[in-house]
């Protein structure tokens, strides 16, 4: 009856597979703890902890790159699409804490709690890109939720913050629990839940006409819950208001992460196991993509407040990743996972900056967010480097080269055009020009206008060694990009 | 099989008719002198003021939370003890990171003072 | 007797779910749920399902429904028509949505019925599908990791209820 005895040792039940999760949420639990007896004045060693587990979970899979391994009876794999999607949340967790270890404390947030749910959340999204099994998929997928629900209220004094939680949590129960009825419904048609018996039995043409109808229903409610991780129009209505209220440096987690553990998720179900039914998810992806991406550019337009646009503008790249996701094939997909890397920089960078930007001397609120688009009228005169970062990253975010945005969106365009979807691809590149002229006025207002009110950057040090790392990740992406390319297709390989 | 459900019936069947069992000879052999300061909600003579329903304190919450959180943690507890003796000392292992993690959240929920009634 | 069980126990819970959604008293609705989800339990007992019929006991009847209980006299409503407007568009969604449920329940009977064939369904749901002792072997053997990872999710939602109720120390 059990798939193996119960006596092998850890490491025969394919405990590798597990092992950066296992470290990452081993680390949170460790913050967690050592918060619980420190001093208010020790707390500034909490960022530096979950440093440490995040580069120790890495160094975990830097040193398993090359294995491969399926853990516990099938339900999670380690490949090098694993180890890719692995290093890519990593990344990002460093690079938010890093950003976070001022911003938290000038917030008054920073408490064990803020690094513990960020390093849980990581878990999350590495359980839900390496999962081969729906129930381990839908634990990383809530591991990552209940961490995110939490995080974006963490102001709870501000209304904002608390709607920005309330409404995230209210509209993500109701997606969990169509992606749980999807997957109930997909346990009921074929008797379990692996990825595996997934392709078996819906691979083989021979089903009946009403298993492939059960089959339709259950992944579109798979589908429908990933959406909403995504973003992806028609269930983006929770992005701007929780993106807007979650303090920046957890919508930059948010946007990047969550964005990225989706489209993994995505890639392992729809695109290596159900792609027998790549006919019909790709009709309604198709139709996603598009109102994904216009909705997302065209209301970014009407921003004034810099968290709204860029929350407007993530959404416009889920719809490109959704492009991406329509062309499916090796290229479609490995076009998503240099997107997601182009993405982690990119958008981490301009929130980054945007949380290293204060309100200057004279106001009332001095030393308060500076959220208002205006604010970074004059920017350059003040603070070049800073001006100077956030102009890299909006001309990355709206596709110039030579920046990790034009290579990222030039893969997808081509594997759109590739897989014959032209009509796609030209859709695609009308919305990043209507974006350039939303990411260009930012640019614009802080090089080419005066300063209205005055605004001052953050000296944190830490801060800063993200955002340099954000720039050059961008532009090395943007000058070679092949390596990396060559990286995505190799790990999109390692599944297929 | 089902058998043992109809003794588990059976069972609470017979609980309830007990009840109403007590309360009607209760009834029965209670003396009745109704009068208009017996029939008030407190026999005291407390006077009751505004609405029975009244709004709750949000200290109950984090209660009732913690209490789904480790009710949940005790369901799981259940089939443990049943196959207890199959799944053996891996099962016992197993079980004892499980209790550890969630361990972990009881040492933080009461080092956060959540569980006093003080907010 | 099973099928007499069966038919009482569908009644009560149909009976009670349109009472959870038609009472105006919040608290009201939320004792309807007590009977709606005890009546869901007996049809679990009666495919065999006993943990599951369980777990809808203490878990739901009892624990969440006292969570339900809370936020009601948290929020003191005592009319809900005060709190929600819903329009006839909502309702007329909340039917559509309803419908496509069904149609889905009905499909999953259908098509696990004949596609698994009936001896592999009846392999798979059999007596003993739902007994606190095989759930126990599936749950300790294949799903030692997802057990595993439940308590982590366990965790988080711990430090979450605390962290966002808690005032500052």
């Amino acid at each position: 009856m059990n798939e193996y005895a119960l006596g092998q040792g850890l490491w025969e039940m394919g405990f590798a597979a597990a092992v950066p999760f296992t470290l990452v949420a081993l680390s949170a639990m460790a913050v967690l703890l050592a918060d619980l007896w420190l001093l208010p004045s020790q707390k500034r060693a909490l960022p530096w902890a979950a440093l440490a587990g995040v580069l120790l979970s890495a160094a975990s899979v830097a040193f398993l790159w090359n294995e491969e391994a399926t853990g516990f009876g099938g339900a999670i794999r380690l490949d090098r699409f694993s180890a890719f999607f692995a290093m890519v949340f990593l990344l990002g967790t460093g690079l938010v804490v890093l950003l976070s270890s001022a911003y938290a404390r000038r917030e008054g947030v920073e408490r064990g709690e803020y690094y513990a749910l960020l390093l849980f959340g990581t878990s999350g999204a590495m359980l839900m890109a390496s999962a081969v099994e729906l129930v381990t998929f839908f634990l990383g997928l809530e591991i990552l939720s209940v961490s995110l629900y939490v995080l974006s209220g963490f102001f709870r004094q501000r209304p904002a913050s608390a709607e920005a939680a309330a409404k995230y949590f209210i509209l993500g129960a109701f997606a969990s629990a169509f992606l749980l009825y999807g997957i109930a419904l997909f346990y009921g048609a074929s008797g379990s839940t692996t990825y595996a018996a997934l392709r078996e039995s819906f691979g083989s043409a021979a089903f009946p006409y009403s298993h492939g109808l059960l089959a339709l229903a259950a992944s579109g409610l798979l589908l429908i819950g990933l959406a909403f991780k995504l973003g992806a129009v028609p269930f983006h209505m929770w992005v701007p208001d929780t993106y807007e209220g979650a303090p920046t440096t957890i919508t930059a987690y948010m946007s990047v992460v969550s964005k990225a553990a989706a489209a993994a998720a995505f890639i392992r179900v729809f695109g290596a196991s159900l792609s027998s039914l790549q006919q019909d998810t790709s009709a309604v992806l198709w139709v996603l993509a598009v109102v994904t991406m216009t909705l997302g550019n065209v209301v970014a337009i009407a921003q004034t407040n810099i968290k709204r646009m860029l929350a407007y503008s993530s959404i416009a790249h889920a719809g490109y990743l959704l492009v991406a996701l329509t062309a499916a094939g090796e290229a479609g997909y490995s076009s998503v996972l240099f997107y997601v890397l182009a993405y982690v920089f990119m958008t981490l960078g301009a929130f980054g900056v945007v949380s290293l930007v204060r309100k200057g001397e004279g106001g009332a609120d001095a030393g308060a967010e500076a959220l208002d688009i205006s604010h970074y009228s004059g920017l350059a005169g003040r603070h070049g480097l800073l001006a100077a970062a956030m102009a890299v990253f909006m001309v990355s975010l709206s596709g110039i080269p030579p920046t990790a945005g034009f290579f990222a969106k030039f893969y997808v365009f081509s594997a759109a055009v590739r897989a014959g979807e032209v009509g796609l691809a030209i859709i695609g590149v009308l919305n990043s020009l209507v974006s350039v002229y939303f990411y260009m006025r930012i640019v614009f207002l802080m090089y080419m206008k005066e300063e209205t009110v005055p605004v001052r950057g953050s000296r944190s040090r830490a801060g800063w060694v993200a955002l340099a790392a954000c720039v050059l990740g961008t532009l090395l992406l943007g000058v070679l990009p092949s390596s990396f390319a060559r990286l995505a297709t190799e790990s999109i390989a390692s599944i297929f | 099989m089902f058998l043992d459900y109809l003794y588990a019936a059976g069972f609470a069947i017979a609980g309830f008719i007990f009840l109403l069992l007590a309360l009607w000879v209760g009834a029965l052999v209670q003396p009745k002198d109704p009068s208009g300061r017996k029939l008030t909600t407190y026999e005291c003579g407390e006077i009751p003021v505004g609405q029975p329903w009244s709004q709750f304190n949000i200290r109950f919450y984090v209660f009732a939370l913690s209490f789904v959180i480790f009710d949940i943690e005790t369901i799981f507890l259940v089939p443990w003890a049943v196959v207890f003796k199959d799944v053996g000392v891996v099962g016992y292992v197993e079980m004892a990171v499980f209790v550890s993690v969630l361990l972990l959240g009881l040492a933080y929920a009461w080092r956060k003072g959540a569980l006093k009634w003080a907010l | 007797m099973t099928t007499l069980l069966f038919v009482l126990g569908s009644i009560a819970a149909i009976v009670s779910a349109l009472s959870v959604v038609t009472r105006r008293n919040p608290v009201h609705s939320a004792l309807s749920l007590i009977v709606c989800l005890l009546s869901v339990a007996l049809l679990f007992l009666l495919l065999g399902a006993q943990f599951v019929a369980a777990i809808q006991v203490i878990v739901y009847a009892g624990a969440i429904v006292v969570l339900f209980l809370f936020v009601v006299m948290l929020l003191n409503v005592k009319d809900e028509s005060a709190v929600f407007h819903s329009g006839i568009a909502q309702k007329l969604a909340a039917l559509a949505l309803v419908f496509v449920i069904l149609v889905q329940v009905v499909l999953v009977a259908v098509a696990g019925a004949t596609w698994l064939g009936k001896e592999q369904w009846l392999a798979a749901t059999g007596l003993s599908f739902g007994t606190v002792q095989s759930v126990g072997r599936e749950l300790f053997a294949r799903y030692l990791f997802q057990f595993e990872v439940v308590s982590v999710l366990l965790l988080v939602a711990i430090v979450g209820a605390v962290t966002l109720v808690k005032k500052k120390q």
